[in-house]
């Protein structure tokens, strides 16, 4: 016999309410891996949850911007028929991440807690020349020594208090929570650097502990924080006043005052020296210069020229002396002749001859004459040419 | 180096003047007497040596002051 036929929204609707009769179905936690994450326009996110061989659909009536795909979760919710397709899904309340990224999950549930009470913004303003510098590390770590190699780098004074802390397992915290006490009860340091050396999550994660944060928060002394490498970042970080990657970067950090200052002076000396080379430079310069300039103002080639003149001074003085004397004695000369001659005119006058030879010489010595000699017989008005027979000298009785 | 007469003149440029004047009335021998001419040559003379000196002492001192100071 055949069943009467019925149609496929009755058989849907049949499936729904069934279904929704169950209270195990109503009140599912269910444990998966989510995949094929998305969000609707309308804000709703949609995933699938599967397992190893089976998968089933999701949906959440609100934004989810934690999950990702593959996160592995445990699902609150409800089953649910979609009539209209003949499909289910599961309605899903919440979502919880699981192992590894359950901790996360807490871990960032914490980190909105402190940050809004304003634990983050605290900002202390680091000692700019720390004298006296605390630090909570293991005094066997690797830590410690990059730090005390780094403060060794720089030429200041600085005490040093090392609290020796367990900085693995769960008792470090306790150390860690009394350093701070400590240091602050004494207040002898000025600032706290809380420091390890890289490790593993679970190695660092015992600096995301909440009592160590709320007692970072109420340290009236700054704290530095260097832990780990330079991805990890705990929650003490985000309390500490100063956070750094690395034990050695937040060592660095505390002395930048003292490295600031070493730099600085070594430029001042630097600037110090050369400039005072190329001021000596250039004064030395401006001597040499001076000493040119000054030598050229020296009557030197004035000198050589005055001295010629004075020469030709003296030369001409001389000169002219000598000229004029030389004229007198020539005018003397003339004047005698002139007078010589007068007396001959009065030879001639009375009617003695002057008697010369052919050149006009007038014959005075022996010497002037000989036989054949042409000699000129001179009359006032006439002139004889006769020539020599004989000449006989003539001695005279000297009375 | 003789030293007659040299105190006359109260500096180089003095004498060193009075000689030229000297050489510029000697320009024409013919208006100058004989007696003239002779003072003027002793006068000259004697200007002429108290510059030629004073030049000589200024290059002997310009050596020194190298000397001393280089």
């Amino acid at each position: 016999m055949k069943l009467k036929p019925i149609k496929v929204s009755q058989l849907n609707q049949f499936i729904k309410k069934y279904l929704s009769s169950n209270s195990i179905l109503n009140n599912l936690r269910v444990e998966g891996e989510i995949s094929n994450l998305r969000t609707s326009k309308t804000g709703y996110t949609y995933f699938t949850l599967c397992d190893d061989s089976s998968c089933i659909n999701c949906v959440c009536f609100y934004t989810d911007s934690i999950s990702k795909n593959g996160d592995k979760v445990v699902i609150d919710g409800e089953l649910s028929v979609y009539e209209a397709r003949g499909s289910y899904q599961i309605i899903v309340k919440s979502i919880e991440r699981i192992g590894m990224g359950k901790i996360l999950q807490d871990l960032e549930l914490l980190k909105g807690k402190l940050k809004a009470k304003g634990m983050f913004e605290k900002n202390k303003p680091l000692p700019l020349y720390p004298e006296n510098i605390g630090i909570i590390t293991s005094k066997t770590g690797a830590a410690i020594k990059d730090i005390l190699k780094t403060f060794e780098s720089v030429k200041a004074n600085i005490e040093i208090t090392i609290y020796n802390a367990l900085v693995q397992g769960d008792n470090s915290k306790q150390y860690i929570i009394d350093g701070i006490k400590k240091f602050n009860e004494d207040n002898v340091v000025d600032v706290i650097l809380i420091s390890r050396g890289g490790g593993s999550f679970e190695d660092l994660n015992i600096f995301n502990d909440i009592n160590i944060a709320e007692e970072a928060f109420k340290s009236n002394i700054p704290i530095v924080t260097g832990i780990g490498h330079e991805s990890d970042r705990t929650l003490i970080d985000y309390v500490a006043d100063v956070y750094c990657h690395t034990p050695t970067a937040a060592a660095e950090r505390i002395i930048r005052g003292y490295k600031d200052i070493q730099t600085k002076l070594e430029s001042l000396i630097y600037n110090l020296k050369s400039s005072t080379k190329n001021y000596i430079n250039i004064k030395s310069s401006e001597l040499k210069s001076s000493k040119y300039i000054l030598r050229s103002y020296l009557p030197l080639e004035e000198v050589y020229t005055k001295k010629n003149q004075l020469e030709n001074y003296k030369h001409f003085i001389k000169n002219q002396l000598e000229t004029k004397l030389n004229k007198l004695d020539y005018q003397l000369n003339i004047m005698r002749e002139k007078i010589i001659n007068n007396n001959y005119n009065k030879q001639l006058e009375k009617g003695l001859p002057i008697v010369s030879n052919d050149i006009g010489n007038i014959i005075k010595d022996i010497s002037q004459v000989n036989e054949k000699t042409l000699l000129n017989i001179n009359f006032k008005d006439f002139i004889i040419t006769a020539r020599t027979i004989s000449v006989k000298e003539v001695k005279h009785d000297e009375k | 180096m003789m030293k007659n007469n040299n105190q006359n003149y109260d500096s180089f440029e003095a004498a060193f003047e009075e000689l030229k004047q000297i050489v510029q009335n000697l320009e024409d021998i013919d208006d100058v007497s004989i007696d003239e001419m002779l003072k003027s040559y002793e006068m000259g003379m004697s200007a002429y040596s108290f510059c030629m000196e004073k030049l000589e002492d200024t290059q002997k001192k310009i050596k020194i002051i190298d000397s001393n100071f280089e």
